[in-house]
């Protein structure tokens, strides 16, 4: 915690990094709240998604898309810092926010499953058809692993940057 | 319209609370509603189709045009193959099929065109 709180203050010494890390959350969010309702319109997302929005959905929207923003914040100083950068788990954690629920009661799977079943029939088995059930009926479960990894990568970054020689950060024009 | 659904299936339980609040108006088109739970429910366990509707929509189990069972082996073959957690089929009076869609509360205009006699795709 400390060290990502020390990050922070690191990067958000330049306003440009403050700009990056506002208009990220803004996409961010307005990705996550089309999205996470996927699973009540059978996967359809975007303006659509929208009136079926719960509470529950917004605050994992919220969390999810401040965490991601500050992450890639981080990400973008590493990279002009010279630094090496953490990225698996943060591609795991937006894939993992992201794609459950329009997995989730969308045709996507039935059709990938036939397909593959019309191919290589051993290797759809009846657990196969199972993956939708479990996808929705654990939808929590999945966004709370997914924000633990946006939460593991935010932290692997933090103390890369805390390892990082953050003199050298500021450029003409920051303050 | 004939109804196929997983009792698991999230836009599935928000399109039975949505239907329910257009129930008056699906009765009055006289449009028949048949829901029927996938065979084996989809693959995946989940409450029996009869505990489902009274938990979400419990004013249907007794609404005159709708008709709620599950679906036998041989059905979940003919009319869904590809085992969609969600999918439904406006059929007018004469048999000829008129949409398949799935998540009704999203397509809920189509559902309701249909009811009052002017379906998409008419």
């Amino acid at each position: 915690m400390e060290t990502c709180l020390q990050a922070l203050k690191t990067v958000f010494r330049s306003r440009r990094y403050q700009a990056l890390t506002a208009a990220s959350f803004a996409l961010f969010l307005m990705l996550y709240l089309m999205t996470l309702p996927a699973a009540f319109t059978g996967g359809r997302v975007g303006f659509i998604a929208l009136p079926f929005l719960t509470m529950e959905l917004a605050i994992w929207s919220v969390v999810m898309a401040a965490l991601i923003s500050i992450i890639i914040t981080f990400v973008v100083f590493l990279v002009r810092q010279g630094m090496a950068v953490s990225k698996a788990s943060t591609v795991g954690g937006v894939i993992g926010g992201v794609v459950g629920p329009v997995l989730c009661c969308s045709p996507v799977l039935p059709v990938t499953m036939s397909f593959i079943a019309g191919i290589y029939p051993a290797l759809v088995g009846p657990s196969a058809w199972a993956l939708q059930g479990f996808i929705a009926t654990h939808q929590s479960e999945l966004f709370a692993t997914a924000t633990l990894l946006l939460v593991f990568a935010l932290w692997q970054n933090a103390r890369r940057i805390e390892a990082a020689p953050n003199c050298a950060v500021l450029s003409q024009g920051d303050s | 319209m004939l109804w196929f659904l997983s009792t698991w299936c999230s836009s599935c339980i928000q399109a039975v609370k949505v239907l329910e609040q257009r129930k008056s108006k699906l009765e009055a088109s006289g449009m028949q509603i048949v829901v029927l739970k996938n065979h084996q429910n989809g693959g995946y366990p989940g409450p029996q189709i009869d505990d489902f509707i009274n938990r979400y929509a419990a004013s249907l189990s007794d609404t005159p045009n709708w008709m709620i069972g599950d679906a036998t082996a041989e059905m979940g073959t003919t009319y869904n193959p590809r085992r969609y957690p969600d999918i439904y089929f406006l059929i007018d009076e004469t048999g000829m099929l008129v949409a398949v869609d799935g998540a009704p509360a999203v397509s809920l205009d189509v559902i309701m065109n249909f009811a009052s006699g002017n379906a998409e795709g008419n």
